[in-house]
């Protein structure tokens, strides 16, 4: 994302103008644009002078209060619902109006209330180092399923599903066959989905020796159509190793040490180990992990306990003001005393994983016991 | 009423809330492409234009019926004179249509003066709004009309219901800029009054329509059960099927204890595959340098398992030897493969755990498979199980090293999970030399049991075959093989429960297609013969395996390993979550509401997480509330499947497919059975 202007007053009131460039930063707007921000954007609007005449489908800037934002990932499609603020030639105002915000396309976004959350996701996702893609194939004999890794998003690509048949004694002719036609199905659909040139990594993670021959598959491939760019982004590809080809085998091979070193400093992977990390402590049940806003929000009244904070960025998009600047006092009192607080996304699995897991997590620095005891249980 | 002004009326007109056909949603577009046509059929004799239609739809939130009475109300007809324009000097009905009047009054009937003058011309045939006759002097002619339309037109003036959208419709009556004088004749008025009772010509399509509508029948693909091709003898054919009992075994272990080498050994031995074959693998092993795997390779066929030396999939045989039928499954050892090793145990009736003498620890370690194996067996029913201590011949036939690997399984077996000392057998072999398997041993001077074989043969005779032939059928599909029709298709698997004739229909879920059995046979080798015989039969029972092939199949595409096969009298719905009674082994990370994991069912796995806890049973045996799980708890859970439905089982109903496997990074975490399906 670009930013462009950005002007705010003493009251923490102001407005940002930014160019999205691509589906991340409309995730990240998605979780940006509260109800009742306003957006000044270039939108088209049919409009009829008259009713009898037919509608114009004209371009106009308007600013809109927002009542409501709709954000399909895989459609790359955002759109921002709510109602005029100023007087138009042509749109009166207090009309609805529903805008796609397009990539590459200026828009402005003021704020009542800019808080540290809101501050952070506009810098972040202006940040270019950040934007690292990596392409992901996570496959078993019979299924695979392609999707590619931003900072933010898991976004399912393409998922194919074929029956194979079992090998017999004696014939396993049409086994091989099939398991060999599978694998080009995949391979090709590799090369047609990932823009190798623009990936950061390629992952292909199997059980088994299936990433492997995949590998061998794509390469076998791109030798025959002599596709060179494909051949010299040979060392992009990564062949890892899982215990199951459907998605959650990609979670459980980011936790390798060996992907771990091709890919660290990437907030996903690093949201990946902060779970499995929070996961272990909770099983050795000595109080150093808990997890619910009751539980949490005593653990951050002990100061300096907290280490880690973990929140999903859909607590904070809670459409209830005094919910969200609750949260955000959470996050503030906890970084005050030296903790670190990890926002998961929710459109990762780990993300999605805390999201069932009431959301809101803490891994503290030394053990606190029976922090989920009722008070007056404590009193007794 | 009066007290619009053109003014007013423009600022309706800006007021954005009409009908923009771009700015509809996916949904609201499907549904005016719905409608469209049906519309368009029921207003053909209006002059009105599609783009108008489209609009009236939307306005009435694209309800077919209500944008026809719109469309009735405010466009003519192309035969409209004949109801209401009465040609000149015609003496009874005049309805005409001058500018406003005071001769009104003298008619007896009152008239409504409007006010917004240029609009009506503007809008074209809109302009003749009915309702611009109001007050109750008109409740007759009203009546009248309501004897037409047969609605409330009432309602619909006053814009009760539709107003928020319908705007243009609720527009006051001014927009009328026609004044109608009627002037009545008595006898005339009850004529007319008459005819209005009878339904017009519009309704009278309506009417064909909807009777049309109501006679088409949505075919339902629902297929009579068909009867058997023949009839046979059932109870006579099940007798002569159990005087030769079938017994199926799977063999697990760690990587590399040789369980293809064993079953191959055990073919050999039999005759089954003959020297000249086992002859040719041994060339082809030695030129690959593996030459001590050449009887693995009887099983292990395809390139992959040959050129990396381990078993990728489950290998199915079937034998029969003069008095019995038995059904071997190779499973394989290595971590990866469990899935499918899961898959060979949830075909079988009895383990035969294998364990390498010469690295037991390694398998028996909580990293090895020799434990994980032990567990999922005991967990997807398997109570009787036969452990061979394999290569002997390595520890130089130490009765030692086998007494010691025998009390440790035993100990495991018995006290952590369970298993009763009198189901378990044990038997020292030696699967590369052949020593105990077919033929005893002697090299084994200490070992006076039976052979491998003798103790299957025993095994098959304790096992109860009574096969209860007034349960469902019920079959998983373990494997599909495309015909070259495509209404055909032959699929494999075992028979859990019931029994099956060539001729019935059966369905199979979740897709719910049905099809015609055509034909089943079996599979096997006689003891002495390398001939692999395809016997058909003119019934399967419980615990066969069976190829069923099917005719008259909708479509073949849909059907996929794992799915359940039924009578088409017994329809399985599939559900998307169930409630199961889960087992937790030990297990490093907790589950947690939410957790994602791998279901295993049937030689299937399918992605899914927890979704609830409901409660857990603790030392105590007090349900501690809770959102996640910890080692060896024993919980009821809500398990929801993420990616497909599955047909499913309770455990009551079938005790072997209501059971489950999780697994989550690898490792097998829990093991469950079905209670009830939840939706």
């Amino acid at each position: 994302m670009k930013l462009v202007h950005s002007s705010f007053q003493k009251d923490k009131s102001g407005s940002v103008s930014l160019v999205p460039q691509d589906c991340e930063d409309l995730w990240t707007l998605y979780n940006l644009i509260a109800k009742d921000d306003e957006v000044r954007l270039k939108t088209h609007r049919n409009i009829k002078k008259s009713p009898s005449d037919k509608p114009v489908r004209k371009l106009v800037t308007l600013s809109l209060s927002v009542e409501s934002v709709d954000f399909t990932p895989s459609d790359e499609v955002m759109r921002i619902k709510g109602r005029t603020v100023e007087q138009h030639e042509d749109v009166p105002q207090g009309s609805y109006h529903t805008a796609e915000l397009e990539f590459n396309q200026k828009f402005t976004l003021y704020k009542n209330d800019w808080d540290d959350i809101s501050l952070d996701l506009v810098n972040k996702s202006c940040s270019i180092e950040a934007k690292a893609e990596i392409g992901a194939v996570v496959l078993q004999e019979g299924v695979a399923h392609l999707c590619l890794i931003t900072e933010n998003m898991t976004i399912l690509r393409s998922k194919i599903d074929k029956s194979i048949p079992k090998k017999k004694r004696g014939d396993s002719s049409s086994h091989d066959k099939a398991l060999n036609k599978f694998m080009e199905t995949v391979a090709e659909s590799v090369i047609r989905n990932f823009n190798t040139d623009k990936l950061k990594a390629i992952l292909l993670v199997s059980p088994g020796f299936s990433a492997r021959q995949l590998y061998d598959k794509i390469f076998s491939i791109a030798v025959s159509n002599q596709d060179k760019s494909l051949i010299q982004s040979k060392s992009k590809f990564v062949v890892a190793h899982s215990s199951t080809g459907y998605l959650q085998g990609l979670e459980e091979a980011l936790k390798s040490p060996e992907l771990q070193k091709q890919l660290s400093d990437t907030k996903f992977q690093h949201s990946v180990m902060l779970f499995d990390e929070f996961s272990k402590l909770l099983n050795e049940d000595e109080g150093k992990a808990w997890y619910g806003e009751a539980e949490v929000t005593k653990a951050i009244e002990l100061q300096g306990a907290v280490r880690t904070l973990m929140i999903t960025d859909t607590l904070f998009k809670s459409d209830d003001i005094a919910q969200r600047k609750k949260y955000i006092h959470m996050t503030e009192q906890v970084k005050e005393h030296g903790g670190e607080v990890v926002i998961f996304s929710s459109l990762h699995d780990s993300g999605e994983q805390l999201n069932q897991l009431t959301g809101i997590a803490v891994i503290l620095n030394y053990p606190v016991p029976n922090l989920d005891d009722e008070e007056d249980s404590t009193v007794c | 009423m009066g007290g619009f002004d053109d003014d007013d009326l423009r600022d309706y007109e800006n007021e954005d809330l009409g009908f923009d056909e771009d700015a509809l949603n996916d949904d609201e577009y499907d549904q005016l492409y719905d409608a469209l046509p049906k519309i368009k059929a029921l207003a053909k004799n209006y002059q009105v234009d599609e783009k108008a239609l489209k609009e009236i739809l939307w306005s009435n939130y694209f309800s077919v019926e209500d944008s026809f009475e719109e469309v009735k109300q405010n466009y003519k007809r192309e035969y409209d004179e004949y109801v209401w324009v009465v040609p000149e000097g015609g003496p009874n009905w005049i309805l005409t249509s001058r500018t406003a009047n005071v001769e009104a009054g003298a008619a007896g009937t009152a008239t409504q003066r409007t006010h917004g003058p240029a609009r009506a011309q503007k809008r074209g045939q809109r302009g003749v709004v009915w309702s611009s006759w109001e007050g109750q002097e008109h409740a007759k002619t009203r009546e009248i009309e309501k004897a037409k339309t047969g609605r409330d037109q009432t309602g619909r003036t006053g814009g009760s219901g539709n107003t928020e959208r319908g705007r243009c419709r609720a527009r006051p009556p001014t927009s009328s800029a026609s004044v109608y004088y009627i002037i009545q004749h008595t006898d005339y008025r009850s004529k007319a009054a008459a005819n209005f009772a009878k339904p017009g010509p519009d309704d009278r399509k309506v009417e064909n329509l909807t009777e049309k509508v109501a006679k088409i029948k949505i075919k339902e693909p629902k297929p009579v059960a068909s009867k058997p091709k023949q009839r046979i003898d059932i109870d006579a054919e099940l007798a002569k099927k159990n005087s030769k009992p079938n017994l199926s075994f799977v063999v697990i272990g760690h990587v590399d204890s040789g369980k293809s080498t064993l079953i191959g050994r055990l073919l050999y031995d039999l005759g089954i595959v003959d020297s000249k074959t086992l002859h040719k693998l041994t060339k082809e092993s030695e030129a690959m340098g593996k030459s001590s795997f050449s009887l693995a390779w009887i099983m292990d066929q395809t390139q992959e398992e040959r050129s990396r030396g381990v078993t990728v999939d489950i290998c199915q045989t079937q034998i029969e030897t003069p008095t019995q039928k038995f059904t071997i499954i190779d499973s394989p050892g290595h971590q990866d493969y469990v899935p499918q090793m899961i898959n060979g145990v949830s075909q079988a009736d009895l383990a035969v755990m294998n364990i390498d003498a010469n690295s037991f620890e390694s398998g028996f370690s909580n990293q090895g498979q020799t434990k994980e194996h032990l567990t999922i067996a005991k967990s997807l029913g398997i109570e009787r199980c036969v452990v061979t201590i394999n290569k002997l011949d390595v520890t130089q036939w130490s009765q030692t090293v086998y007494d010691a690997i025998c009390d440790q399984i035993r100990q495991f077996l018995v006290d952590e999970l369970a298993y009763d000392v009198a189901n378990l057998v044990f038997v020292p072999t030696s699967g590369f030399l052949g020593d105990n398997v077919v033929k005893p041993s002697k090299n084994l001077s200490w070992y006076t049991g039976p052979t491998l074989l003798q103790v299957l043969e025993q095994e098959n005779r304790a096992v109860s075959h009574v096969v209860d032939k007034t349960w469902p059928f019920v079959m998983v599909i373990s494997d599909i093989r495309e015909s070259s029709k495509n209404d055909e298709l032959v699929i494999s698997g075992r028979i859990n429960s019931g029994i099956v004739q060539p001729g019935e229909t059966v369905s199979i879920s979740p897709s719910q297609e049905t099809a015609v059995v055509d034909s089943i046979s079996i599979t096997a080798s006689s003891v002495g013969s390398s001939v692999i015989k395809h016997d058909l039969q003119k019934l399967a029972q419980e615990g066969e395996f069976v190829e069923l092939k099917l005719k008259k199949l909708a479509s073949c595409e849909n059907i996929k390993i794992g799915d359940v096969v039924t009578l088409a009298s017994n329809v399985l719905q599939p559900v998307k979550k169930f409630k199961c009674e889960l087992n937790l082994f030990n297990i490093e990370r907790p589950l947690l509401v939410g957790t994602p994991f791998v279901l295993f069912k049937n030689g299937i796995s399918v992605p899914s997480r927890l979704s609830e806890i409901e409660s857990i049973v603790t030392k105590d045996g007090l349900s501690k509330k809770r959102r996640h799980l910890s080692s060896n708890n024993t919980a009821v859970v809500v398990v929801e499947l993420l990616e497909r439905e599955l047909p499913l089982l309770t455990v009551a109903q079938n005790h072997k497919l209501g059971r489950v496997v999780v697994r989550k990074d690898g490792r097998s975490i829990g093991a469950g059975k079905i209670l009830e399906l939840v939706a």
